[in-house]
């Protein structure tokens, strides 16, 4: 009984705990793997600033919201990112921006 | 070649065949004895080689390293300076100098830890895990990559040989190829006509062709304007053909004329010393500057390694980008038979991630991460306009790939001219992105 | 790693299985024995396999027009030839492709190249028959992708008739040597149907090329709705003197198409 409600409070826990699971998410070779086809356009980690912009180390919260517009068909003038954000679901654009969201710019 | 071959795999004829599918055979009797801890060699957490330092190779090389710093890699590529195919046509053009196309493997040697040795592979030995050099060492492996890109069929088409490359170039494979075609082109008279003969599917980077003859007619029309642009094509449809047609109407008014193969478009024969090609009925067409983009198959070291099929090119299990035919070689990019995917540089790149990943867990002794590719192909019909096609590709309950349905599809017929000109700029930021991504190279 | 091993057994498996237990001709035997239009031709015989090709890609990025090729190079005998070919694609809305009927001796069997429709994967049949009621198949399996960067052009050509025949000869001929003559007319073979095979327009063919050589027949091929736009023909012919030779194209419209060669030996 004792044992059970730990493991409950623990996964709760886990669950609750925004930025570590973030943290979780950026070193999941998973999320590595999906997050790796990004480099292509945005730089290893998604670091290189340019013509297309960086996103490594932006918040979390501004990157899913852009990638969701995107998806959505709401940023005007765009050309390849709406095609991009519809190959993905939703938690996996989540995903995505938490990912980029802990790695630091530099 | 009977319908069973296609369908079944082969039955060993020769001893080398013997070897492989013996080999295979114990490899699954280990595999099916203790679920999975593969045997490594003492030492290190296990022996990559990577043979080919292009877009799939240097890739999985670098991101091997990212994976595990502990593996050791070992790239094995012939030349110190890789040139590129993409971006190769805006050198055709006089846009771009070969060192802006030029990248080496200092990043992956300094920064990444890959042991690089410039030399040719030479041979695979599937059963013993060895890789013989053109220097005479020979490499061990637990895992070996192939990204061998394409070789020329010199045999495919009437005419079109080693020696008739080097008057009528293919510069398809990009290097002394490219400097030779960008020379015929400055050295051309103004009035004459250059021949693109392109071929049928599958190929090397299917807009390609067509982004070379508008970038070509960009040129001309600078510094040759009487001069024309005639595509023959082996194909009746093409990669990005509306706005293909439409950018050559905004921007090259009649400049470049597009023969499919229902209008006698197929080159049969070439004559590359008379820079001559006849069609495949009987049309001869001649040349002020001839280039021949010939079929193509899976480089020369997967045909030695047995990994290639009847058509030439290499089948692979997608989960993986593990050959079908003899386990632990993986081969990505343009040799092998991804489609959906196209053999483009950025599906190389993709591929050689998810095939580094699978490398990685499979040696680490963890399950597999599901695999997902993307490819972005921009063409560019002048220098400040571009167009692009894209998609997000993952794998479906039958283990084959597909494009996620809304991803897939080319840029907007009726954008605007604003929009053209941001992709022609992004076109520019993702050569620079993924240069830096698999060669480190900072342009 | 379960995924792994699993799809890996499975590949020995069937390495096994189908070296051991099974041979692949009894699989394809039984697999043609399930499609109606196979069967109505085969009725009364057991196809032989020998001898009887079918080239293909094993994968095809574009289905509106695949390169095919039809070779039969098997044993005949004593007065034997073989005198019609059957191209189906079963996994089509419309099996038929296309049937040739080799009626002289002078048209060959051999290394004949035509363009096909694949709307899906599927596996491809060829049959052959003899005049002595022999017949053989050939099968091939063909997995069809839409390439990421081969999208087709939405508006491209517009044609609604018969348009440019072309006809290709070599420039020197010699009795009894086989040369290869290519045939090609613009047409966009609208099928009329949708992806289903519900009709949805009417449909407009070329139905037939028939092809004469100095008044007689050598060779008949009646296209279907598995023929490519710009229906396609390549055949050997080995000719046995000088003579005219002429072609003919007849369409579901109702129009007709004649063009005449000299061939001179």
């Amino acid at each position: 009984m004792l044992k059970s409600l730990t493991l409950t409070t623990i996964t709760s826990l886990i669950l609750l705990a925004g930025p570590a699971h973030a943290n979780d998410t950026a070193r999941d070779p998973q999320v590595a793997l999906m997050a790796a086809a990004c480099a292509n356009c945005h730089g290893t980690d998604g670091k290189l600033a340019g013509s297309i912009p960086a996103i490594a180390g932006r918040p979390a919260v501004a990157l899913e919201s852009q990638l969701l517009a995107f998806k959505q068909g709401e940023i005007p003038n765009t050309t390849v990112m709406d095609r991009i954000a519809r190959g993905y679901t939703d938690d996996e654009l989540k995903a995505l921006a938490h990912y980029f969201a802990n790695i630091p710019r530099n | 070649m009977s319908s069973r071959d296609s369908k079944f795999p082969r039955i060993a004829t020769s001893r080398r065949d013997l070897l492989k599918v013996f080999g295979a055979g114990t490899a699954l009797a280990a595999t099916a004895g203790c679920a999975g801890t593969p045997f490594i060699s003492r030492g290190s957490a296990g022996r990559v080689v990577v043979v080919g330092g292009g877009f799939g190779g240097a890739t999985a090389a670098k991101y091997l390293k990212r994976g595990n710093p502990a593996l050791e890699v070992t790239l094995v590529e012939p030349n110190a300076t890789f040139y590129t195919c993409p971006f190769s046509n805006l050198h055709l053009a006089g846009e771009r100098a070969m060192s802006g196309i030029a990248h080496n493997y200092e990043e992956l040697k300094q920064v990444y830890g890959v042991r690089v040795i410039h030399t040719r592979a030479e041979d695979v030995d599937p059963v013993a895990k060895t890789v013989k050099l053109g220097n005479g060492n020979t490499l061990s492996y637990d895992k070996l990559v192939l990204s061998p890109g394409i070789d020329i069929r010199w045999d495919a088409l009437e005419g079109y040989d080693q020696a008739a490359a080097e008057h009528a170039p293919h510069a398809w494979q990009a290097g002394d190829q490219t400097r030779l075609l960008r020379r015929q082109l400055e050295a051309m008279e103004d009035g004459g006509t250059f021949i693109l003969s392109a071929p049928a599917n599958p190929f090397r980077c299917p807009p390609g062709p067509y982004e070379r003859a508008s970038l070509i007619a960009h040129y001309l029309g600078k510094h040759k304007p009487r001069s024309k642009v005639l595509i023959l094509d082996a194909k009746d449809n093409f990669s990005k053909q509306g706005l293909f047609m439409q950018g050559w109407r905004e921007n090259h008014g009649d400049r470049i004329e597009w023969v499919g193969l229902s209008g006698d478009g197929k080159v049969v024969r070439v004559d590359a010393a008379k820079r001559e090609v006849v069609t495949e009925f009987g049309t001869v067409h001649k040349a002020s500057v001839l280039n021949v983009v010939p079929p193509q198959k899976a480089g020369l070291i997967a045909h030695r390694a047995g990994v290639t099929d009847a058509s030439g090119w290499v089948p692979v299990n997608p989960q993986t980008f593990e050959s079908q035919r003899v386990k632990d070689i993986y081969v990505v990019g343009d040799a092998t038979v991804a489609a959906p995917m196209p053999k483009s540089g950025f599906a190389a790149n993709a591929q050689g991630k998810v095939a580094a990943a699978a490398i990685v867990a499979e040696l680490d002794g963890r399950s597999l991460p599901k695999p997902y590719w993307a490819n972005t192909c921009y063409s560019l019909i002048t220098p400040d306009y571009g167009i692009s096609v894209a998609a997000v590709y993952k794998l479906n309950e039958e283990g084959q790939i597909y494009a996620v349905p809304g991803s897939d599809g080319v840029s907007a017929l009726d954008a605007p001219l604003v929009t053209r000109r941001l992709e022609a700029e992004y076109a520019v930021g993702w050569y620079n992105a993924i240069s830096q991504d698999t060669w480190g190279t900072v342009l | 790693m379960g995924t792994l091993f699993s799809s890996r057994f499975r590949v020995w498996l069937s390495v096994l299985l189908f070296s051991l237990l099974l041979t692949p001709a009894s699989q394809a035997e039984q697999a043609w024995q399930r499609i109606p239009a196979l069967e109505a031709l085969l009725a009364e015989t057991t196809p032989l396999r020998d001898g009887l090709t079918l080239d293909l890609p094993f994968v095809v990025d574009d289905g509106s027009a695949v390169a095919v090729g039809l070779n039969f190079s098997g044993q005949l005998q004593q007065g034997e030839y073989i005198n019609t070919l059957h191209l189906l694609a079963p996994g089509n809305p419309r099996s038929e492709v296309m049937s040739l009927r080799l009626q002289s001796p002078q048209a060959s069997p051999a290394q004949i190249n035509t363009r096909m429709r694949l709307s899906q994967s599927q596996t491809v049949y060829l049959v052959a028959k003899s005049n002595q009621g022999r017949s053989w198949l050939a099968s091939r399996e063909v997995r069809v992708t839409v390439s990421g960067c081969a999208v087709a052009d939405p508006d491209a050509r517009n044609l609604v008739a018969m348009e440019t025949p072309r006809i290709a000869l070599p420039n020197r001929l010699r009795q009894g040597q086989p040369a290869s003559i290519r045939i090609m007319i613009n047409h966009p073979m609208e099928t009329g149907l949708d992806e289903t095979g519900e009709r949805v327009a009417e449909a407009n063919l070329v139905q037939s090329l028939t092809i004469q050589l100095a008044g007689e027949p050598l060779l008949q091929a009646d296209f279907a709705t598995g023929t490519a736009a710009n229906p396609f023909v390549q055949f050997q012919l080995t000719p046995k003197e000088s003579g005219e030779l002429t072609f003919t194209w007849r369409d579901s419209q109702g129009n007709e198409v004649n063009e005449t060669r000299e061939l001179r030996l």
